[in-house]
């Protein structure tokens, strides 16, 4: 099931990144986009910039959340 | 593209002449002639827009021996397969038209046929073999269809003006139907906002038989439970969409006898419609787009843009707030609805130029949004979700700042008032919570109603409570998209927006997102898809991202909007304000407050109709249309042609000259 769940993620995370907003905010948009693809709620820590603001952290975060790839 | 009515009259002969002068209602929906046929129980009328199969496709048409009789508006796409199919089973036919299609296959496959359509209709079908009458609508409710009592008899039609005709239907609004549209911004089928004058809603049929009329539904939205979704790879699901665009497209386009244009908005699905018939016919493509004097609503960069693009012969049409207010009053007349926003009458405009072009066919983008999730109303709902898991997370309210960087007086410029708006009624189990925001504040207007105009209902607790039981396990975009399917696009969005003010001139409006292998085919996608972070109609955006330029693809989304109150005031008001808002209309009329209307006007003329708020443009445009609505349909101010359009095709069964077996060449033609 991770590997599918990372799979999913790994192809259709690629427009997540790229907007003009700070990184907070993007963060923001890949929680929303995370929490629809994985149906979980994340906890708030990991709601910033360091975990989610570019793809670098967001794939640390999933190997957290998943175990690695 | 056509108009129908007709009688069920099962106690007296049907009035042919009644009968007729309800075409003459329906003249603008088929100016190139009309037909009536009748007989002991059942007269149909029809007025003809002749689009396939020019010169034989006469209405009403019917089977070999004349025991099943159709009258037909719409199109039926798959027809030419249909027709294989029912040649193979043995039936002949005499024309190459849709309709005849119908016929045979209501023979063939009874009810069923309907799930076999792929097309936009709305039609009776007169099954003398069994003395039953049936009214059916496609799926989406592009097309119109209205019915009412009449004593024992039942009178049906495209538009509720020809049913006024008989002088024996009674006119009034419906509480129930005003405080619909005062919520969802559009009535509910079957309900309209006519007393006792009910629509068979989309995908439904009515069966009319021994004075009784039952309603069944042969198709409803639906999709799969969440996480369930048949259609996971991100890829496929790209190509599959290309594909089917491509080809509902290719058919709207070429399935026609006369020259087909195209609508250029400036958005995607617009774009991405005329790119597909520009890269895949070799025809030559003539656009239009609608542009707006005030910056604030034109978007004609984009549109010329995309133009040039294509290569194609572009025309455009320049809206000012004065054009609308003085086209408002036939707006409304065609409309037959209650409107909140005057975006109407720039399409009416727009659909002039297009009969004026010599064109009586466009293909245009409307049912993306809805089957492709390209709402700002979805993202809202997305972004109040992932809010309502923790409310008091700072980092989750901050989503509200994805929101409309497109809009002026964006929320995001306000983040107090944004953080109110989205924030509230944050119950992450309400199956309506995407739509809340809007329905609340579109109530507000209820507070201009009279005592006698409300009704005592919860209309938005109604809808709620007839959602599909399965929609509980639907992701909550699937709910937003039931939910808007529902209400606003048969009710607005196709109706007041779409189907009348194209029809208004004439004009059939061709919609290849509510194709119904599009539409089951994104059913079908996981809603992270539809709208991949808050990227909204994002698997439309991949599939096309070639054809289209890239200014296209990554603007954001600007809702299709015209001035409001500002049309009526900035300039001077036109003469008809004055008349149907003095205090005599608004209380001959009943459903305002006088107070409340005349405060209204004050202020709007006081500034011009500029700085309003979102609300009270709302109000204003209500009670412009409401009091109009009153004025010509209800209380009879506004008179319907009486006379159809030449030449009339006449097949009346009770007249002794006519044969008993009928073909085509057996009409009587009254020029």
């Amino acid at each position: 099931m991770s590997h599918d769940l990372r799979h999913r993620v790994g192809d259709e995370n690629i427009a997540l990144f790229g907007g003009d907003e700070d990184a907070d905010l993007t963060a923001v948009r890949v929680a929303i986009y995370l929490e629809d693809a994985l149906a979980i709620t994340l906890p708030p820590r990991l709601l910033d910039a360091a975990h989610l603001g570019t793809p670098e952290a967001l794939a640390t975060t999933l190997d957290g959340l998943l175990g690695p790839a | 593209m056509c108009g129908v009515c007709g009688v069920y009259s099962p106690a007296e002969r049907p009035d042919g002449g009644l009968v007729t002068r309800m075409m003459g209602a329906l003249s603008h929906r088929g100016p190139d002639g009309s037909g009536l046929f009748r007989d002991e129980r059942v007269a149909l009328g029809h007025t003809r827009l002749a689009i396939i199969d020019t010169a034989h496709g006469v209405q009403p048409m019917c089977n070999e021996d004349g025991r099943v009789w159709v009258t037909f508006n719409g199109e039926i796409f798959n027809y030419v397969e249909l027709a294989a199919q029912l040649r193979d089973r043995g039936h002949t036919f005499r024309t190459h038209s849709d309709t005849e299609v119908i016929v045979h296959a209501w023979e063939e496959w009874g009810p069923g046929c309907f799930e076999r359509f792929n097309g936009q209709w709305a039609l009776a079908i007169w099954d003398r073999r069994t003395d039953r009458l049936v009214l059916s609508r496609d799926r989406f409710g592009v097309r119109p269809l209205y019915y009412t009592r009449a004593g024992r008899r039942l009178l049906f039609a495209s538009e509720v003006k020809a049913l006024y005709v008989d002088p024996a239907v009674s006119r009034a609004l419906d509480p129930v139907g005003l405080d619909q549209v005062l919520t969802f911004w559009s009535v509910v089928a079957p309900r309209t906002v006519f007393a006792g004058v009910s629509q068979v809603p989309p995908g439904s049929y009515v069966v009319v038989e021994q004075g009784t009329e039952t309603l069944h539904s042969y198709w409803e939205p639906t999709f799969p439970a969440a996480g369930a979704e048949p259609q996971q790879d991100l890829a496929t699901n790209v190509e599959e969409l290309r594909e089917q665009v491509v080809e509902a497209t290719r058919l709207r386009f070429l399935r026609s006898d006369v020259p087909v244009g195209a609508y250029l908005s400036g958005g995607i699905d617009s774009a991405v419609t005329a790119s597909a018939i520009a890269a895949y016919t070799d025809a030559e493509l003539h656009t239009f787009s609608l542009r707006f004097a005030d910056d604030e609503f034109d978007e004609g960069g984009f549109q010329g843009l995309m133009a040039k693009r294509l290569g194609t012969v572009h025309r455009d049409i320049v809206v000012t707030e004065r054009d609308i207010a003085d086209v408002f009053p036939d707006v409304v007349w065609h409309a037959e609805n209650p409107l909140l926003r005057t975006a109407p009458a720039p399409m009416f405009l727009l659909s002039r130029l297009v009969r004026d072009s010599g064109f009586k066919v466009v293909v245009t983008g409307e049912g993306s949004d809805e089957v492709l999730a390209g709402y700002d109303i979805f993202r809202e709902a997305k972004v109040r979700a992932f809010w309502a898991r923790d409310p008091e997370s700072p980092s989750r309210a901050r989503a509200v700042e994805l929101l409309y960087p497109w809009m002026r007086r964006s929320p995001n410029q306000a983040p107090a008032f944004a953080k109110s708006f989205f924030g509230r009624n944050l119950d992450p189990g309400d199956p309506a919570l995407s739509h809340r925001p809007r329905w609340d504040s579109t109530a507000t207007l209820k507070s201009m109603l009279t005592p006698g105009a409300r009704a005592e209902v919860s209309s938005a607790d109604d809808l709620v409570a007839g959602m599909p039981a399965a929609s509980a396990s639907w992701d909550p975009l699937a709910r937003a998209q039931w939910l808007e399917m529902t209400t606003l696009l048969p009710g607005y969005i196709l109706a007041s927006q779409g189907d009348r003010m194209l029809m208004g001139n004439s004009v059939e409006g061709r919609f290849p997102f509510l194709d119904r292998n599009v539409a089951a085919l994104a059913s079908r996608f996981p809603a992270r898809q539809k709208i991949l972070g808050l990227d909204e109609k994002h698997l439309l955006k991949r599939a096309f991202e070639d054809l289209l330029p890239r200014e296209i693809v990554d603007r954001p989304k600007q809702p299709y909007r015209a001035p409001d109150a500002a049309s009526f005031f900035a300039g001077g008001s036109p003469d008809w304000l004055d008349d149907v808002t003095s205090p005599g209309a608004v209380v001959d009329a009943g459903v305002f407050s006088p107070v409340i209307v005349d405060r209204l006007l004050d202020k709007c003329r006081r500034n011009g109709g500029r700085g309003i708020s979102n609300t009270d443009n709302m109000r204003l445009v209500a009670i412009l249309s409401v009091q109009l609505l009153h004025r010509q349909l209800v209380a009879g101010g506004r008179t319907a042609l009486a006379e159809p359009p030449a030449p009339v095709a006449v097949f009346d069964s009770l007249d002794p000259t006519t044969p008993d077996v009928p073909s085509i060449d057996h009409y009587e033609v009254r020029t």
